[in-house]
């Protein structure tokens, strides 16, 4: 061996290259997989934000293009001017110029659905979603929360319900808007109030006087009620696992200590429990937000279409009970679906563009903003878990 | 590059002089979080070779921490750092910048207060120190394997069952299937972190006859909370308290007419 | 004394206060049951209500004999593709070999459109001139119109060259043309020596291939025929027979309408109603004689077109001068034989087709789960065949797993074991935002941004032929998206595996010598491993699931992968179980067969990831515990 051994007084210097080598490409690897990741997100979020900002935003005050938020969805006009420069106009302001100008020169005049306006429609219609959605699925999974984690004992039905529970976490959300399709939109258990029952759907209907309207069992159709319920049933795994985890948050030495004060269990749970774990189910109500606020597939066929003129409210007719009723039942624009509409099912044309990155941008931000508020309150929540 | 170029004998290891200490701590300080408060303060000892050092001390006294200082294992925490001193082993400052701490490691074997067998077979488990460092040949890791669990004195237990699991081995078992698997890579000391804390009491016997004949073999440094194990086990004792080292000597003088009160009252058992 | 330690408080219905607040969050919890039984429920109910509507559709397609027709169909319809490339080798030859020729004709023909639409009046004037014989009147109606025809040809020759499109590389030919448009007779209507020779010059140029495109072409013609005489045949059948079911309940309706009714119009109500006939059975026997009776001609037909397919190959000239000409070509001569061959085992199915054979009710299964064919709204039959769809979605979701395995497993590792606190900080988050954005954006960003750009790089030369991009919207692109969909699950899930590893674990590695690597590659990875492929396959359920990606970018093409592309089938266009019912479901009618088929992909689906996830608990709860 020709090597000096003199070199050599440090009997723990790096002996093999080789091994430090390799640990190096590994370690590497996994950081630039890591990273790759990391630049999937950002080149797609950045592409949106860079398409999608300049359409929300003028350049005059207040520098926020209002009218993209505050118009509903309408048909885009196409047209070239008598100097030959092409114009987009929305239907308003089309016949309002038309009707100032009729004289006007109006050259391969063209029209696209959907694209004009602004997305008012989509931002209620995916607001009531989730209210409906939220409202029934805070109520039923907080509450099966606190019977799983206060009142089961261990057995064949708590298990049958937590492999309940984990199934129905898999399940694709399509399978859920065919599900809500068949249940909620087509089948005639749910009722509506209404003064002219669809007598071919209805299962029966009862007259409620003395007002000459009745209870239809006819089903909801496609419908804000049938929408948000198909998403509600998709959120309850979410939160029922998340409030089930702040619920086991909360020490049992609460619980003993409410307890042997003679406490009653209802009693216990009122004060001793939901209380301490009330932050953890404001997070869970918000991850549940994120899940479903994103979803097409289930409100495709049950609560979205392509174009309405008038918000649920406007649409609505009766009074009382039966505008309340008629308003639920009413099918509205979504985010999501709109967002599918103008690039999947319309032809592709240059004139699309600004709705199409408008809509993404805004759904995009709605989303993610949401899904940071949920991040934020959870790593809150695990931080002041020290009792 | 032949395997026999991987230290699986000591051979390499200057020697050294007799009575020179195998480990040499001097005026060591020691940080957990980036020197704000020090764990461990000016701290100097010689630890002799082919002796057993016990280090006791009540809990949080940083027995442990020292002993983890000594293969390097506080590295794992971001924040560690050795805020003053250095720690010689074998003649080399082992936190200088050309110590490699996994050579460090594969000198100073560690035996760790819970047993913690890997979830592999037996024989996985005692081979696992060879194979990392790249040797594949069979008979080798075979032959290295019997010896280690024929010094462990495990050998005879579990010779017929060497590919089952080496979590299906009790307690003791596991706990002496770890030692065999530090010795295995023929390290020049041996760490031992309160090795029988998790043991029943026969068990724990049969570690300490086991120490007793490992120390022919290797530096065994062991931490301990039984002030009766480290009397029986050790030939030296270091007792410490709050961070600091109070009193080094003999074990026989440590027990039997220590020099600082506090060291008679912990080991008196007037505290703790 | 004893009553200190009762219970107190109302009892209703028998229970006190605490159990009702227990039974009501116990029956909240129940609704998890519930709504899973629902979903199987109304999952089977449509679904499974298809198998007998399916085997009843195909009972009536055997016996109304357009089981027979279809075979024929298919026939004709294969040979059309042969006729329909011939005739586009034949024009790119043709337009390669005469471009000059068939650029005189087809200038002249636009030229001569231009002055006869233009000189309308003025020809009228010249005929009526020279019908009078005045002498006068015709040397000024000629002068007139070469005045005119002079004034038109100048123009077209200061500026609208490029209208008359492919002579203007010709240029000696353009000032012919022009020549004999200024002297052209609208009376005569004579048409120029030189373009009537062009004409002539390519139709004898050609006469090799016509030859070959003509029997080729003629070959076709009876099955053709008979194709549409059969077709109404059948048609009518299968309507007859669907009106003989609901024969009864009509002649009834009528009958009760004619109580209704006086005089005349009762009378001819009475008569119209007993004109329908109602009978136990539909006669198919006796309705489908003729086809019975056709199935020699339909041989015939068959031996001929295939006779003149072979002859008229044959007779394609070997030199061509198109290189698109040529590789069609190619192409005909290589479908040739696999073509014949079908042809010959259809024609073998079809002469066994009789109208009475039983068909088994399985066949309705079986048509269903190995079907390679999903046909619906066709004018013939519709065809719902799972296989497509269901590879289409495995070849996504084999793609998808194929690039998120690796990375959200990688990623799970390094944040895990070897990135410091800060990076851990950064990266976690970054993933769970990544889980936030919705499918439809990342279908979005496919359709508009992905699906160019990968198109764009696989045209660079180093990519390999069979990794060519054709089609913007293909598996490749939605694979890729679903990646981005999975790793999140898959990375989550991971960690949370890795993270149960117990510290002693790499502790005892790292206390050995091993470094980190070797600790994270021998010891944590393999105690993982169970979690590790739990997250694996909980990453593929949420794949196969998904919905919008695909029905946005897969390309929605129904066909069978074509296998002999290799890996190039990855960068074909493909439909999709999720993606067909998200297509087709808003346009079908509630309770029609294509809805419950639709449903019965539905459950299918469902079928599919509850595997996926009571495997994944398996796994976690046999191996997790090892």
């Amino acid at each position: 061996m020709p090597e000096p051994k003199t070199v050599s007084k440090n009997p723990f210097r790096a002996s093999s290259r080789k091994q430090k080598v390799k640990d190096g490409l590994g370690i590497g690897l996994f950081a630039i997989f890591t990273y790759i990741i990391m630049a999937c997100a950002v080149v797609i979020i950045g592409k949106i934000t860079l398409d999608g900002l300049p359409v929300i935003l003028k350049s005059e005050a207040p520098f926020i293009n209002t009218e993209f938020f505050t118009k509903k969805t309408m048909t885009l006009n196409q047209f070239d001017t008598a100097e030959g420069e092409m114009v987009r106009m929305d239907n308003d302001d089309f016949y309002a110029f038309k009707e100032k100008n009729p004289d006007a020169v109006i050259n391969n005049h063209k029209t696209f659905s959907y694209a004009g306006g602004g997305i008012i429609g989509p931002i209620v219609g995916t607001f009531m979603l989730v209210i409906v959605c939220m409202t029934v699925a805070l109520f039923v999974g907080i509450s099966a929360a606190v019977y799983l984690n206060e009142y089961a004992r261990k057995g064949k039905m708590l298990n049958a319900i937590r492999l309940s529970i984990m199934n129905l976490a898999g399940v694709p959300s399509i399978v859920y808007g065919l599900f809500g399709a068949a249940f909620f939109v087509h089948s005639p258990f749910f009722p509506v109030f209404t003064n002219t029952p669809d007598w071919e759907k209805a299962l029966f209907a009862m007259p409620l006087w003395p007002t000459d309207g009745y209870l239809s069992f006819q089903g909801w159709g496609e419908s804000l009620l049938a929408g948000g319920l198909t998403l509600a049933v998709m959120a309850l795994p979410v939160i029922i696992a998340a409030c089930e985890e702040s619920l086991k948050a909360v020490p049992k030495g609460f619980r003993e200590a409410s307890l042997a004060l003679g406490a009653t269990k209802w009693q216990c749970i009122r004060t001793a429990v939901l209380p301490y774990a009330a932050p953890g189910i404001l997070t869970a109500s918000v991850l549940g937000i994120t899940r479903v606020a994103g979803e097409t597939a289930p409100i495709m066929f049950t609560a979205a279409v392509a174009g309405k003129d008038k918000l649920p409210w406007e649409d609505a007719q009766g009074t009382g009970l039966y505008w309340i009723s008629d308003m639920m039942t009413q099918s509205v624009q979504a985010l999501p679906y709109h967002i599918y509409v103008v690039t999947g099912k319309l032809p592709d044309d240059p004139a699309l563009k600004n709705m199409q990155y408008g809509s993404v941008f805004v759904f995009l931000l709605l989303v993610i903003s949401i899904a940071m508020v949920s991040v934020y309150l959870r790593a809150r929540f695990r931080k002041n878990l020290k009792w | 590059m032949n395997d026999s170029s991987v230290t699986l004998d000591s051979a390499d290891a200057p020697a050294l002089a007799s009575n020179e200490p195998i480990i040499s701590i001097d005026d060591l300080s020691f940080s957990y979080d980036l020197g704000k408060t020090n764990t461990l303060r000016n701290i100097s000892l010689d630890i002799p070779a082919g002796k057993v050092t016990a280090f006791i001390g009540p809990s949080g006294c940083g027995k442990s921490t020292l002993l983890r200082c000594l293969n390097r294992m506080n590295d794992l925490v971001d924040t560690a750092e050795v805020t003053n001193g250095k720690i010689s082993i074998l003649g080399q400052d082992i936190n200088a910048p050309d110590v490699e701490a996994i050579e460090l490691r594969k000198h100073i074997g560690m035996v760790f207060q819970k047993y913690n067998p890997f979830p592999k077979s037996i024989y996985e488990n005692v081979a696992y120190g060879l194979r990392v460092q790249g040797i594949k040949n069979k008979s080798v890791l075979d032959q290295a394997v019997e010896e280690s669990l024929q010094k462990s004195a495990l050998w005879s237990e579990v010779k017929d069952r060497l590919n089952t699991s080496a979590l299906g081995l009790s307690g003791g078992q596991q706990q002496r299937l770890c030692i065999a698997r530090t010795i295995a890579v023929k390290p020049q000391i041996v760490l031992m972190d309160e090795p029988c804390s998790a043991l029943d009491p026969i068990a724990t016997a049969r570690i300490e006859e086991l120490i007793a004949e490992l120390q022919q073999d290797f530096t065994i440094v062991i931490v301990t909370h039984n002030m009766q194990q480290a009397t029986r086990v050790s030939d030296r004792t270091a007792f410490f308290y709050l961070g600091e080292l109070i009193e080094y000597d003999d074990t026989s003088n440590i027990f039997g007419k220590p020099k600082i009160k506090q060291t008679e009252d912990y080991v008196s058992g007037r505290f703790g | 004394m004893a009553k200190h330690f009762q219970r107190q408080g109302k009892r209703i219905l028998g229970l006190d206060k605490q159990s009702w607040i227990k039974g009501f969050f116990g029956g909240n919890a129940g609704i998890s049951i519930v709504v899973l039984f629902l979903i199987c429920f109304f999952l089977m109910l449509e679904a499974l209500r298809f198998f007998p509507a399916h085997h009843e559709g195909l009972k009536v397609y055997r016996q109304s004999g357009q089981e027979y027709v279809g075979h024929l169909i298919n026939q004709a319809e294969g040979y059309q593709e042969f006729v329909s490339f011939t005739n586009q080798a034949y024009f790119a030859e043709y337009d390669a070999r005469f471009s000059k020729e068939r650029g005189i004709k087809d200038s002249w023909d636009a030229l001569l459109g231009e002055i006869e639409d233009e000189g309308e009046d003025l020809a009228e004037a010249l005929e009526d001139a020279r019908d009078e014989e005045d002498e006068a009147a015709i040397a000024k109606a000629e002068a007139d119109y070469s005045a005119f025809l002079e004034e038109l040809t100048s123009e077209v020759e200061r500026e609208s060259i490029d209208s008359f499109g492919r002579l203007a590389k010709h240029d000696d030919a353009w000032e012919q043309l022009l020549e004999a448009a200024r002297t052209y007779d609208p009376v005569e209507e004579d048409t120029p020596e030189f373009v009537s020779q062009a004409v002539k010059v390519q139709k004898e140029g050609m006469s090799d291939f016509t030859k070959a495109k003509d029997e080729i072409s003629s070959a076709g013609t009876s099955l053709k025929d008979l194709r549409s005489k059969l077709v109404g045949i059948t048609a009518e059948i299968a309507k007859d027979a669907e009106a003989d079911k609901s024969a009864v309940a009509r002649k009834e309706a009528l009958l009760e309408g004619a109580d209704t009714m006086e005089g005349e119009a009762r009378v001819a109500a009475i008569e119209e109603a007993e004109k329908i006939v109602i009978r136990d059975e539909f006669p198919y026997g006796e309705r489908v004689k003729p086809l019975e009776e056709a199935k020699g001609a339909h041989q015939k037909a068959v031996a001929k077109m295939s006779a003149g397919l072979v002859a008229g190959i044959e007779k394609i000239p070997d030199q061509l001068s198109s290189e698109k000409a040529a590789e069609l070509v190619t192409k005909i001569k290589k479908g040739e034989k696999r073509f014949l061959e079908n042809v010959d085992r259809s024609l073998g199915q079809a002469s066994e087709w009789k109208y009475d054979q039983e068909v088994g009710f399985w066949n309705s299964v079986a048509k269903f789960f190995f079907g390679r064919d999903w046909i619906t709204n066709s004018s013939w039959t519709d065809v719902y065949g799972l296989q497509p769809l269901l590879l289409g979605s495995v070849l996504i979701s084999c793609i998808a797993l194929f690039f998120a395995v690796p990375l959200s497993i990688g990623a799970a590792i390094y944040v895990n074991r070897l990135a410091t606190l800060k990076e851990q900080n950064l990266i976690k988050p970054s993933i769970e935002m990544i889980q936030a954005i919705p499918s439809i954006v990342l279908g979005f960003f496919g359709i508009m941004i992905l699906g160019q750009q990968l198109q764009d790089w696989s045209q660079a030369a180093w990519v390999p032929e069979m990794f060519r991009i054709n089609d913007r919207l293909n598996a490749f692109n939605a694979g890729l998206l679903l990646a981005l969909m999975a790793v999140p699950t898959i990375f989550t899930l991971c960690e949370d595996a890795l993270n149960n590893v117990p510290r002693a674990y790499s502790e005892a590695s790292l206390a050995l010598g091993a470094s980190k690597l070797q600790t994270v590659t021998r010891v944590i990875v393999p105690t993982a491993i169970s979690g590790i492929l739990a997250a694996v396959l909980l990453g593929l359920g949420r794949v196969i699931g998904e919905t919008m990606v695909v029905l946005l970018v897969a390309g929605n093409r129904i066909s069978m992968p074509d296998w002999g592309q290799g890996l190039g089938i990855m960068m074909q266009p493909t439909h999709t179980m999720t993606g067909i019912i998200a297509q087709e479901m808003p346009e079908v009618g509630e309770g029609t067969l294509h809805y419950r088929a639709l449903f019965l992909v539905g459950l299918v689906l469902f079928t599919i990831s509850l595997a996926i996830n009571i495997t994944a608990q398996r796994i976690i709860k046999r191996l997790g515990n090892a």
